[in-house]
């Protein structure tokens, strides 16, 4: 497995002149004013507030339950709001139009690849631009017009796969998998990257690997990371900013610089 | 045991062990009543209509002379070469029957399919439609298209694609609830629209699994396509039915070892095949 020097250098090389634009500045990739959820009758957030910067990287930590991975749904308008509001990238997702509209701009990393297993790698990346226009010619690499094969083949050139592409996706390592899952959801330039656990299924060397790739390769597009982990290094060293949820409510909002690890893993504690 | 843990301390020694569950507490009071109604059922359907020792006993010969007279098969050259193209015919109406059967359980299974069909409750309606063609049993639905287009290969040809359609409808419908969920939540994550999560991550990981059913639906319709021609749907079946209806036992062994023929050479064609879409 290549190091990640070569990694960012193969990231620096083709992309240069593709690489999106000037982060925006303007304003938040995204805002959740009390936020409410309910799954059944139990309350999965409980008036959650928080807004994410436009080109910031936020952490969120928190215990097994606390309500992490309900939040990111929420940001991406997968799971409906009881109560409170998301605006994403400037879209109230309460609106089908705002949340396609969204989504369209938003990368999205599972803790599983969540990949086609019996499509090539490249194939999976073509995937990630099927809110293009045209959408369909995204169902599989073999259709994909000339231009999204090529920045599908940037996107895995970036992550280090590109003489994988023609691989299924079954035929990889799970280190390998979750570059080929990082390359589909960066490969639409999108301006908010969000990341569930992305290192949960790896080992902690290709979990290291990935972590530091994926967070490279982000602050580079300019976009917005809010991504979950229980990895509280990983949390300090590729956030700016760290969240801590617990029962469902914001019990720490502060700058990764500030934080100690002590700090972090006390709220796992109780 | 407890003396063992004393050479590790803070390690408390195991509570006393508990008895073993039951041995029936698997099993439910009514389960258990169900099987013994159902066995009952069968012991007393029995003595109805399970063959009694007398009449098998009748009936031995009478299959030894019928079998007598079946052989040898007939050979003549003019025969055998109607019972070829009444062959091809079979063949012709089972692969186009299977064909345009799991060309039209594509969309219903899509339709019918939990977690997949884009028609939320109104999904019942389709598999409703999947489980009709299923449940009612070919010789009737050839006896429908016999009367509504007339004797004759059409006939078979449309009752061996309802039939395929009772058939993969339901099982495409159960390989694409088996698809995994996390890719179909990555693409519907990533803006894809319906189509674009069936035909980017649905089918894809379905595919084997109804190439699957598909080669078996194939096998069932040349069986199938074999005794339509009983109730006038066209094939092999039809000169099967003349050759028994005018006592010409050598030229129904002929036709019943050809179908055997077929029937093995289909079986292995597709097995092949599925070996192969593995």
């Amino acid at each position: 497995m290549p190091d990640l020097d070569t990694l960012t250098r193969r990231a620096d090389a083709p992309a240069a002149a593709h690489f999106h634009a000037a982060p925006d500045t303007s304003g938040a990739a995204c805002r959740v004013t009390g936020l409410v959820v309910r799954r059944g009758a139990r309350e999965t957030l409980r008036g959650v507030d928080f807004t994410l910067g436009a080109t910031e990287r936020v952490a969120l930590i928190g215990p097994n339950g606390a309500g992490k991975t309900t939040l990111l749904n929420a940001v991406v308008g997968l799971v409906p709001a009881a109560g409170g509001a998301v605006e994403t990238l400037g879209e109230r997702l309460d609106r089908a139009r705002g949340r396609a509209r969204a989504r369209a701009r938003t990368g999205f990393v599972f803790q599983k690849h969540g990949l086609v297993r019996r499509r090539s790698a490249l194939s999976n990346v073509v995937h990630g631009l099927m809110a293009r226009p045209g959408a369909w010619r995204g169902w599989s690499a073999a259709i994909a017009p000339a231009r999204w094969r090529e920045d599908a083949m940037e996107a895995l050139a970036e992550v280090g796969l590109a003489d994988r592409a023609g691989d299924r996706a079954d035929r990889l390592s799970g280190g390998q998998a979750q570059r080929v899952a990082v390359a589909r959801a960066l490969v639409s330039r999108p301006r908010l990257v969000i990341a569930d656990e992305p290192t949960a299924s790896l080992d902690p060397a290709a979990g290291r690997e990935v972590m530091e790739l994926f967070s490279a390769l982000v602050a580079r597009r300019g976009a917005a990371l809010l991504c979950t982990t229980h990895d509280m290094e990983h949390a300090l060293a590729h956030a700016d900013r760290v969240v801590g949820l617990r029962d469902g409510r914001i019990a720490l909002d502060r700058p990764a610089a500030d934080c100690a690890l002590s700090d972090l893993e006390a709220l796992f504690d109780g | 045991m407890a003396d063992r843990t004393l050479d590790f301390p803070g390690i408390r020694p195991a509570p006393a062990p508990l008895p073993p569950p039951s041995r029936l507490s698997g099993g439910s009071p009514l389960g258990f009543a169900l099987i013994v109604a159902v066995l009952a059922l069968i012991v007393a359907s029995l003595g109805d209509v399970a063959p009694s020792p007398e009449r098998l006993a009748e009936g031995g010969p009478r299959i030894a002379r019928l079998v007598g007279r079946m052989l040898p098969p007939e050979t003549d050259p003019a025969f055998l070469l109607r019972m070829f193209w009444s062959i091809v015919e079979t063949l012709q109406i089972a692969l186009v029957g299977a064909f345009f059967g799991v060309l039209v359980s594509l969309p219903f299974a899509w339709a019918s399919a939990r977690g997949v069909t884009p028609f939320g409750r109104g999904a019942f309606l389709f598999k409703a439609t999947v489980s009709l063609a299923r449940t009612v049993p070919d010789l009737v639905w050839a006896l429908i298209f016999v009367s509504a287009v007339g004797l004759g290969a059409v006939a078979g040809t449309m009752t061996i694609a309802v039939d395929t359609l009772g058939f993969c409808g339901r099982f495409f419908a159960e390989a694409m609830e088996e698809t995994e969920a996390e890719p179909r939540q990555a693409l519907e994550t990533i803006g894809a629209n319906r189509f674009g999560v069936l035909f980017g991550a649905v089918l894809p990981d379905a595919l084997p699994s109804m190439i699957n059913a598909s080669l078996f639906a194939l096998e069932k319709a040349v069986r199938s396509s074999v005794v339509l021609g009983l109730v006038g749907a066209g094939g092999i079946g039809q000169e099967l039915k003349t050759a028994f209806d005018l006592f010409q036992y050598q030229k129904a062994s002929a036709i019943i070892l050809a179908v055997f023929v077929i029937v093995l050479a289909m079986e292995w064609l597709t097995d092949r095949l599925r070996a192969r879409a593995r």
